[in-house]
């Protein structure tokens, strides 16, 4: 088929020639960049937690589906575990979310509990302590890997899995936005659950889920 | 309307410049200075793909967020401004069929709904107001197939495969529209 094959040659040639002389530059609203890297900065905070059960199923999480099913109680645990950490980050972020930003403060305690103010050049050594602590932690977890149930090694590990993509992804989200209290309360509320589980971690008892 | 830009120099086609590496890398200054570079040119696409210039915005925004969760697929096999079309492309036709599933839904209008739109065309200035007015009355697909075809100057094979739909497609697509048009524009 052809795309002229029942017009008049002229009148489509002064069309297209119409069609080719409209402008393909036209300057959008100087609102819109604004409004575009406020939703991709949102979206890049929403990453920072898991947001439901499916969100932990997708990051290997084990969270068994179907509620009314009878389960052991290694699977159980399994699920407390992932849904302890769920409900506590999600809970972190309802509280951020409903607070009014002059009264809001991290609850979480680490190693340098005190509100975070992006100002402060100290913010990075903050989390530089958190490094350090989680470092500590995960090596310790690591000389006693070996020898705790291979399921609670892959519940914890996908934990951490989920904790650290949080990390990176707020850290990222900081620096291209210094000022930004809320990431950087979110950053230190993550590092926060990841000291938690590797605590919770070392005090499982070897051989044990 | 928002006033034209000014041409500008636009980097080599296919190259993946030192921009949309730090973007790629999660640099927001980086995509900012992309978004300024090839604004212009996506938003004239969104005005003529939308029917009006709320949607068009909406539009836009889309655009630049999905290309921005999609950057890190771009391998620079095209330029920047073909692969922003065609995601804009394909952000305007998701969008359609969102649009066409509530409208289903909501049991009213099919494509001659779209004749009705004239009053909400894009507005602009001098001897392509009538035009402009017309491509907007376009049901989505004929409007997609004559703004990238006629206007933006792909073929149809590149339509095609930017969309997904057939380039024989895109050829009645564009058909109609020429059709339509020259109805309109008498």
């Amino acid at each position: 088929m052809h795309d002229n094959d029942t017009f008049d040659e002229a009148e489509l040639q002064a069309l297209t020639d119409r069609a080719k002389a409209l402008p393909r530059d036209i300057a959008p609203a100087p609102e819109v960049w604004a409004t575009i890297r406020d939703r991709i900065e949102r979206s890049r905070v929403r990453t920072l937690v898991p947001l439901s059960s499916t969100d932990l199923s997708q990051a290997g999480v084990r969270v068994p589906d179907e509620p009314s099913r009878a389960r052991s109680p290694r699977t159980l645990y399994a699920f407390g575990a992932a849904a302890a950490l769920f409900v506590a980050v999600a809970t972190l972020v309802l509280v951020r979310d409903g607070a009014d930003e002059s009264t809001a403060r991290p609850v979480a305690v680490g190693p340098n509990s005190g509100p975070l103010t992006t100002a402060s050049t100290s913010i990075e050594s903050v989390f530089a302590e958190y490094d350090q602590a989680t470092t500590d932690l995960t090596n310790d977890l690591a000389q006693r890997r070996s020898r705790l149930q291979p399921e609670a090694v892959a519940v914890i590990d996908s934990c951490l899995t989920t904790i650290d993509r949080a990390i990176t992804e707020s850290r990222t989200a900081l620096a291209d936005a210094p000022d930004n209290t809320t990431i950087a309360e979110l950053l230190q509320l993550t590092y926060q659950q990841k000291i938690d589980l590797l605590r919770r971690a070392a005090d499982l008892p070897l051989g044990s889920l | 309307m928002s006033p034209l830009l000014a041409n500008q120099p636009r980097p080599t086609p296919g190259a993946v410049t030192d921009d949309v590496a730090l973007a790629q890398r999660g640099d927001m200054q980086a995509f900012e200075r992309i978004y300024q570079q090839h604004a212009g040119r996506v938003n004239a696409l969104c005005r003529r793909l939308a029917v009006d210039v709320a949607r068009a915005d909406e539009l836009m925004q889309d655009v630049f967020v999905r290309a921005w969760e999609k950057l890190e697929s771009f391998r620079g096999e095209s330029s920047l401004d073909s692969w922003l079309h065609r995601v804009t492309v394909n952000v305007f036709l998701a969008s359609d069929r969102t649009d066409k599933r509530r409208r289903a839904h909501e049991d009213t209008v099919d494509d001659d709904h779209y004749a009705l739109s004239a009053a909400t065309a894009p507005v602009d200035v001098g001897g392509r107001i009538d035009l402009e007015r017309a491509i907007a009355t376009l049901p989505p697909g004929a409007r997609m197939a004559f703004v990238m075809h006629d206007v933006e100057g792909y073929s149809h094979e590149e339509i095609a495969a930017m969309s997904g739909i057939a380039a024989a497609t895109v050829r009645v697509q564009l058909h109609r529209a020429r059709r339509h048009l020259m109805e309109a524009l008498g």
